[in-house]
């Protein structure tokens, strides 16, 4: 349908013209995606936003591009020949003196931003005017355009609110004259959401019933601490921005140890430094769900860019050997419902669970159906109610059992008193340096996930039953891999996807069952060595030899897989 | 009223060396515990680790030994998880001041209601005689054979600087005394910072029971002003535990709302016991254009 980027000076209200656009498309009934691009600055620099609509479901990013809104020179120089035949380059003529591009082929739309907004009052209304230019460009419904428009500035007062209807529609009726082929046609919007990653993990995340979680501002995990914060009134959630993030595993995990749902998010870096404290939970069996959202690394690396290059660094952070679950959430949806499922798995398991992601699944947001909260139950393990504590008689905390997983008690019950602990311990959770002992536990601590497939789905599989060749995956890399299906079936390749959604402990089993041998595969990560190539080759044997790795920080797009796919097929 | 019995855990062999000064510390916690007639069941008792952080499996209680230095973390995690619970928390001087000591300075300023005992034996004694942050300048340990070069980590004067709202200095050879002093801690609204003095037999022996016999006074026998911070800070900058008399008592309480209190939530009962089984977060899903 339409893909638009704009892109302007850090600061310039890019990010605020990409949204609204959005907000209009969604509303005119189409599935809208968009992400942005911005390096680590605040002022100056490069901002960029995508916005991409397309008539039916869509789960990444593309490359083409139909419209390209310039607030600076710099964009053009960046973008514009980017832009499709027959597209359209909205530019602001008052800040770009003189347009030095030879495209003949595409539409040109100058629009004088600050000199047409002090026309209706005031040089703050530039934005609304690009706006304007962009809808006039794609003839959105008029009644849509002004109830969004509306609706943003609401809080302002019925001037301001008049005032950007005026600017808006002054880019609108410049653009408007432009023959641009594509027009949107206002459709039913289906009460579909827009969500990002990380708010749909942190929408889990509260309907699991977490109340409490402690971390350090990382970029790009930030905002799940910050979307737990706009909602600590409404849903009672305790939310402690910690000293650093060695204070916020460790809060998170005496937190768990009173009973409540407790979560902690970062990135790499912050990650690294909760790793002690990972091995304490699963030591102490406390029940602990980590977000890790991964960026560019290594170290700071490139860090409001994406990456798939933590995956080995969260299976085997932190000393010893110990159980967790690691899983990798693929879209918005995923995120919300792994994100629920995370704390009933913790406390299931009594053992941390991880959920990774990447900056683009964590802030990049997609249109989809809204969330089915029916079948979600809260499911709290072995935990003991007060009443049954009231008559248990010789409570052992570390009880060794066939399945590995004890009763648990929590402060404040009666008959239940233990001491959660760092150090290896016996059934009543004192201190053991015992030979057979450490046997004993180390070995009921790794039977607890020996059943966990016969209650989760490890893997998921996308595309026909028939296909000719099989693209396997984990995490965001799944939205470029579902958007090429169709482009791939008019080149005539029938594709499977095969997602590892849950990466520790590996589904080896389904996994096996599911890989044909016979046919081609190609793995595809967002990393330079192949991490969970590494991972398929230590539980299965098997090498697949066609990697794909992109290590650039930029996502994936559809098109990159086409063309990865083409190459090996030779097609 | 509850019986120091209460509180004893007879089943778990205690490790100490024989004449250690956390034996003292472990009783007065215990006796105060009793006189204080806590419930077992609703108070926890969270450690870092070295000697000191054994102490929770001595007392009958829930009780948590985490990592080393991040004992405040925890016990953070835990009482404004559940703020029902009393919360005491030991750890050592390397705990507290050097691996923890972010901690020690980010809980004091949000004054979070637990009861902080700084086992102060000015050694590193688990890993066997290591210089501590609280060590005089120029020891001579294993890691610093021609003798230390920095000047010692002053913890009380920190915490009062930090925003501390309760600050005190105890000694293990002193029972009556600290188990007073931790009655008043723990009874405390809001963060009580105890230092206590405790002998290391095996790896201090300079800093024994009898070193301390004749040095100690409390500052309650002198109208001490406990109320004014900067007086306070003089006289923590001043008198430290290194030369001449060494004082003890309370040097300063402030009264003042607990984090806890001022916490930003809808309902400030404990999150731990609240229901959590049909949430609706159908306003959230409405309100996402
Ligand atoms: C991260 C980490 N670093 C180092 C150690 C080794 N270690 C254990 S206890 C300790 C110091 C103990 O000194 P202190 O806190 O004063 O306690 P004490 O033994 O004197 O009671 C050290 C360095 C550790 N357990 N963990
Ligand atoms: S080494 Fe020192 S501190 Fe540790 S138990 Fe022995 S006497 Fe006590
Ligand atoms: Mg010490």
């Amino acid at each position: 349908m339409v893909t638009i980027k704009i892109g302007g000076p850090a600061g310039s209200g890019v990010m605020t013209v990409g949204t609204t656009i959005a907000k209009i498309l969604k509303k005119s009934g189409l599935y809208v995606y968009t992400c942005t691009d911005h390096p680590s600055l605040i002022k100056g620099g490069h901002n960029q936003v995508m916005v991409y609509a397309e008539n039916h479901k869509i789960n990444s990013n593309i490359y083409r591009l139909d419209i390209l809104v310039a607030i600076d020179e710099t964009t053009i120089t960046k973008h514009a020949q980017s832009i499709r035949e027959g597209g359209a380059l909205i530019y602001d003529s008052g800040a770009v003196k003189n347009l030095n591009i030879d495209r003949k082929d595409i539409h040109i739309v100058p629009v004088h931003l600050k000199g047409l907004a002090e026309e209706v009052g005031n040089k703050i209304y530039a934005n609304t005017v690009a706006l304007g230019a962009i809808c006039g460009l794609l003839n959105t419904d008029e009644e849509i355009t002004t109830n969004i428009l509306k609706s943003t500035f609401q809080k302002k007062g019925d001037e301001i609110v008049k005032q950007n209807i005026e600017a808006l529609k002054k880019g609108f009726d410049i653009a408007r004259e432009k023959e641009f082929d594509t027009k949107v046609e206002k459709q039913e919007d289906n009460n579909r959401i827009m969500i990002d990653g990380n708010t749909a993990l942190s929408y889990g995340a509260i309907k699991a019933g977490c109340k409490f979680i402690s971390a350090y501002p990382m970029t790009p995990a930030t905002s799940i601490m910050q979307t737990l914060a706009k909602n600590e009134m409404d849903y009672n959630i305790v939310v402690k921005q910690t000293e650093d993030e060695i204070a916020a595993v460790n809060m998170a995990i005496g937190a768990a140890f009173t009973g409540v749902r407790a979560m902690t998010a970062t990135s790499g870096g912050g990650f690294a430094l909760m790793s002690e404290a990972l091995g304490m939970a699963a030591l102490a069996e406390v029940p602990l769900v980590m977000v890790e959202v991964q960026r560019g690394g290594p170290s700071t690396g490139i860090p409001t860019y994406t990456a798939q290059d933590d995956l080995r660094f969260v299976m085997h952070a932190s000393q010893g050997e110990f159980p967790r679950i690691v899983i990798a959430p693929g879209d918005a949806e995923e995120c919300f419902y792994e994100g629920f499922n995370a704390f009933n798995l913790a406390e299931i398991y009594q053992t941390p669970v991880i959920l990774v992601s990447d900056k683009e699944l964590a802030s990049a947001k997609t249109t989809i159906e809204k969330f089915n909260t029916d079948n979600l139950k809260i499911n709290r393990g072995k935990l003991m109610s007060d009443e049954d504590m009231k008559s248990s008689v010789d409570f052992k905390r570390h009880l060794l059992t066939e399945d590995g997983i004890s009763p648990r008690s929590v402060p404040g019950q009666p008959n239940g008193l233990h001491v959660g602990s760092s150090y290896e311990h016996d059934e009543t959770g004192f201190t053991s340096e015992g030979a057979q002992n450490h046997i004993d536990h180390m070995d009921k601590r790794a039977r607890k996930l020996d059943h966990i497939f016969d209650f989760v789905k490890g893997i998921e599989v996308y595309g026909e039953d028939e296909f000719d060749v099989q693209l396997i995956i984990w995490g965001s890399t799944k939205g470029a891999c579902v958007d090429a299906l169709p482009e791939l079936e008019e080149l005539g390749i029938k594709a499977r996807i095969i997602q590892v959604k849950y990466v520790l402990p590996f589904p080896t089993q389904q996994f096996g069952d599911i890989l044909d041998n016979d046919k081609p595969i190609l793995i595809l990560e967002h990393n330079k060595s192949g991490q969970l190539r590494g991972v398929i080759r230590e539980n299965t044997g098997i090498l697949l030899e066609n990697f794909y790795g992109k290590y650039d920080s930029r996502p994936i797009y559809p098109e990159d897989v086409v063309e990865q796919v083409r190459k090996l097929l030779n097609k | 009223m509850a019986d120091i019995k209460d509180f004893q855990e007879p089943t778990h062999t205690n490790t100490w060396c024989p004449g250690c000064g956390n034996f003292g510390i472990l009783m007065s916690i215990q006796k105060a515990f009793a006189q204080l007639n806590l419930d077992p069941k609703d108070t926890v008792v969270v450690s870092g680790i070295g000697c000191n952080s054994k102490i929770p499996h001595y007392i009958k209680t829930y009780g948590f030994e985490s990592i080393h230095g991040r004992a405040l973390p925890v016990a953070t995690g835990v009482k404004l998880a559940n703020p029902d619970l009393n919360v005491v928390v030991c750890a050592g001087d390397g705990d507290a001041c050097s691996i923890g000591s972010a901690h020690f300075l980010h809980t004091l300023r949000r004054n979070v209601n637990l009861c902080y005992i700084i086992h102060n034996n000015q050694i590193y004694a688990l890993t066997k005689s290591q210089y501590s942050p609280t060590t005089e300048k120029g020891y001579v340990s294993p890691t610093t054979p021609h003798g230390s070069i920095e000047i010692p980590f002053n913890p009380l004067a920190v915490a009062v600087t930090a925003g501390s709202t309760f600050v005190a200095r105890g000694y293990a050879g002193n029972i009556p005394q600290l188990t007073e002093l931790i009655k008043k801690g723990i009874n405390h609204h809001g963060v009580a910072v105890i230092e206590v003095l405790q002998p290391c037999v095996s790896w201090r022996k300079d800093k024994s029971f009898d070193f301390y016999k004749d040095i100690l006074y409390d500052v309650a026998d002198e109208k001490f002003d406990t109320t004014n911070r900067s007086n306070v800070l003089n006289f923590l900058l001043e008198h430290d535990i290194y030369d001449g008399k060494v004082a003890t008592g309370i040097f300063y309480k402030e009264d003042k709302p607990t984090y806890s209190d001022e916490l930003k939530i809808g309902d400030k009962s404990s999150v731990a016991k609240q229901d959590i089984e049909s949430i609706d977060i159908s306003p959230l899903l409405d309100s996402l254009e």
